[in-house]
């Protein structure tokens, strides 16, 4: 088919630098054959070989939805207004780690066979971050997904569901770990009525706080009265949506503001409890860090929303709806609320497929500083991930494959990022080396 | 939409979720990457304007009552778009974690995989090992012309006896047949019929010699196109008279007969074949997928780890 508008959303997610070069052959046939592609793409060889290159931006949310720069990618290289320009041309990088962490515990699995993994026998350090690496179908969710993760799950008496991927022991330090956590990009939740400030449990506490009010009192509202999920406080004509949704049959739905409360979701009465000033719809129409400022005294609260700040979420607001959230920031928020509950006793080990998907080298840079943040308090990381720049901060990588299918699942490496440059058999080595430099 | 200068498509006031009233040019026949932080807008620019409006451009050209049945599309928030093309988004997101769902199947490869088995599966009889066939006219006007010419033919239909006889052949006698066949001989409807013995002894005896009704007899002749649309309209009422089943017999020079059976009832060895179809290699369809785990491969059974989740102690041991 000639003539076409092809969209591509990130093609080069899940695919390993190697793999990643074939992907841009076919894209490039596709251009040649008489078709135009757009790509959304974080990828920086496939904005090497764009013919032109957009960059939205500057930053995110309210912050950006601007087109920052356009060219090609010399001219966005020398732009100095554009992020993305910035990074190409190593003006902004993201750093190698000065060190890595020591560690003495780990998990091991012996005789790892399931699918097409070879019998080999693996470390995972705890409190530490590990990366696995290995190109497209080497097998690496196989081993993380498959064995890792339900043997763990087993472990703690959790029942998945799913039979554990063959492997002959997982052994270690396994008794330390309290907790297990799957964290992907998937949306935090369809709903509407989820955002943010819910999901991180911080709402409840603004809740109690707003009800303590002296005109709260008196009026006799309480917590569950500056709810917008359950009747009572919000606007009952839009039950507390802040806007009506009209269905146009064939037509698209139409989403009006509720007339009733204007899209403050609240009744009228409820809004006259104000702190500070700003009444509890204000409250959820501020972003993070005016949050911040504003509870300023009530650290309990100030404590809870920090976290979303932390891993670079200061822009969103309170109240926006998670199914507005886009991926990676949908991601960020799972992990503040993991921040947010800052106890020492638990150790949970976090597993990420592919947590940069979608993630711009700023998002990433956020991203480790959350990881680092997770570790920090003594909890675990493991990684799947093909992006070298996250690699390349590991503590640990193992490397699996060489290739992919049959000719993969063997355990090519597990070490330090800079003695897996010295390794000849594995792929990632030679897409490693330019990162490490 | 003038196709002359369309150099580029042209997005003017982008307004969707976040975007800032933008205008973005993009070059056509080219590769471009829309790049920002994440949140920054691109998939607004991309997916809610750009592809939005391609899809709905297209869905708009159906009728109303076709567009019920499509997903709504919003229209995006802009003043104008202009140069687009038919658009196509491939996302990379696993929305299926079906298990019916393959490669074959989400490449379409499935779809024609099962045409081409249908169309050139070719069944054998377990029983004799033959290829199983459904007759038709023609086949059986090659097997007489195959025969060598002058063989003596007889062209019959099996008369089924176990219902009223008698009434049968006066059908048969008013529909312009004339004569029957019974132990290698021909013997004419009416005398048969005088002999009320005989029709009580045929329309009683099972398993001895069918009675058959004759439809044409003739010698095979070679190259006569008279011959040729004589067997081919006696072949087509045998098996209509036949319900799509009739007898050759021949008698060969040495005297030698023969009965060779066609039908075209996709029969053989009196065993009824399933005709290859597509469903048949379909593993999402009842006809051919396996019985017993629905076509899926696998079966839902009991995890061991899960019942013995310490395989070193005994059952006496609480594993």
């Amino acid at each position: 088919m000639v003539g076409s508008l092809y969209i591509l959303d990130e093609p080069s997610i899940g695919l390993h630098p190697r793999d990643t070069e074939n992907l841009i052959r076919v894209l490039q046939k596709l251009r040649d054959i008489g078709n135009t592609v757009v790509v959304v793409e974080h990828d920086e060889e496939i904005m090497q070989t764009a013919d032109e290159i957009i960059d939205i931006g500057p930053l995110a949310g309210i912050h950006g939805g601007e087109k920052v720069s356009q060219g090609n990618i010399d001219f966005i290289k020398n732009d100095t207004n554009s992020l993305t320009g910035m990074f190409l041309s190593g003006v902004k990088k993201i750093e190698v780690p000065t060190k890595r962490r020591k560690w003495k515990d780990y998990i091991e699995i012996k005789g790892a066979r399931q699918h097409n993994l070879k019998g080999f026998d693996v470390k995972f350090p705890l409190r530490a971050f590990t990366v696995v690496t290995g190109v497209s179908g080497s097998g690496k969710t196989t081993l993380i997904k498959k064995i890792l993760y339900p043997a763990i799950q087993k472990h703690l008496g959790n029942y998945t569901g799913e039979k554990t991927g063959a492997h002959e022991s997982i052994g270690g330090d396994i008794k330390t770990i309290t907790q297990i956590e799957m964290v992907d990009q998937n949306p935090i939740g369809k709903s509407s009525r989820s955002n943010p400030i819910t999901y991180i449990k911080a709402y409840d506490a603004i809740r109690d706080l707003y009800s303590q009010l002296a005109i709260s009192k008196a009026r006799g509202f309480k917590p569950q009265h500056f709810s917008f999920n359950v009747e009572g406080g919000r606007c009952e004509t839009c039950q507390g949506e802040g806007e009506v949704t009209i269905e146009m049959q064939f037509m698209a739905d139409i989403h009006l503001p509720c007339d009733e409360c204007k899209g403050a979701r609240f009744k009228e009465e409820v809004l006259d409890a104000k702190h500070n000033g700003k009444s509890i719809s204000d409250l959820l129409s501020m972003s993070v860090d005016e949050a911040l400022e504003f509870f300023h005294d009530e650290t309990t609260i100030a404590n809870k929303i920090k976290p979303l700040s932390d891993v670079g979420l200061g822009y969103i607001k309170l109240g926006q709806s998670s199914n507005t959230l886009s991926g990676g920031e949908a991601q960020r928020v799972k992990l503040a609320s993991f921040l947010g509950k800052r106890s020492s006793s638990e150790h949970v080990l976090f597993i990420f497929d592919e947590p940069t998907t979608g993630l711009h080298f700023n998002d990433i840079n956020k991203l480790l500083t959350s990881f680092n943040a997770l570790i920090e308090q003594g909890h675990t990381i493991i990684v799947i991930e093909h992006n070298m720049d996250v690699a390349k901060c590991a503590d640990y990588i193992v490397d699996l494959g060489p290739q992919a299918g049959d000719e993969g699942g063997n355990l090519v490496f597990a070490g330090l990022p800079e003695d897996l440059v010295n390794s000849k058999e594995s792929y990632t080595a030679k897409y490693l080396k330019d990162k490490l430099k | 939409m003038s196709q002359s200068n369309n150099k580029e498509i042209i997005i003017k006031g982008a307004r969707a979720h976040n975007l800032k009233n933008i205008d973005v040019n993009i070059k056509r026949n080219k590769l471009t990457v829309v790049t920002g932080v994440s949140g920054s807008g691109k998939s607004s620019l991309v997916f809610d304007t750009l592809y939005a409006e391609g899809q709905r451009r297209y869905v708009e050209s159906l009728s109303a009552y076709a567009r019920q049945f499509l997903g709504k599309m919003n229209k995006p928030d802009v003043d104008y778009i202009h140069g687009i093309s038919p658009s196509i988004a491939i996302e990379q997101k696993v929305n299926t974690r079906n298990a019916r769902s393959t490669v074959a199947t989400s490449t379409e490869i499935y779809d024609y995989l099962k045409l081409l088995f249908a169309r050139i599966g070719v069944t054998f009889s377990p029983i004799s090992g033959n290829m199983v066939k459904r007759h038709t006219i023609d086949d059986v006007v090659q097997h007489i012309l195959a025969l060598p010419e002058n063989t003596k033919a007889y062209l019959l239909v099996t008369i089924n006896t176990e219902n009223e006889l008698r009434k049968q052949l006066e059908v048969y006698l008013q529909t312009g047949f004339n004569r029957l066949f019974l132990n290698n001989e021909m013997l004419d409807i009416e005398e048969f019929l005088s002999n009320d013995e005989l029709v009580k002894q045929t329309a009683k005896a099972k398993n001895a010699e069918p009675l058959y009704l004759l439809i044409d007899r003739f010698a095979v002749q070679q190259n006569d196109e008279d011959f040729l649309n004589r067997i081919s309209d006696s072949i087509q009422t045998a098996f209509f008279e036949g319900l799509g089943e009739c007898v050759l017999h021949t008698i060969n020079e040495e005297g030698k007969t023969q009965y060779e059976l066609f039908n075209n009832r996709f029969e053989l060895d009196g065993q009824k074949f399933e005709e290859p179809s597509v469903n048949l290699f379909s593993f999402n369809n009842p006809f051919g997928a396996c019985k017993t785990c629905e076509g899926l491969g696998n079966v839902i059974g009991i995890d061991e780890d899960l019942v013995v989740p310490d395989k070193g102690l005994s059952i006496f041991e609480d594993a």
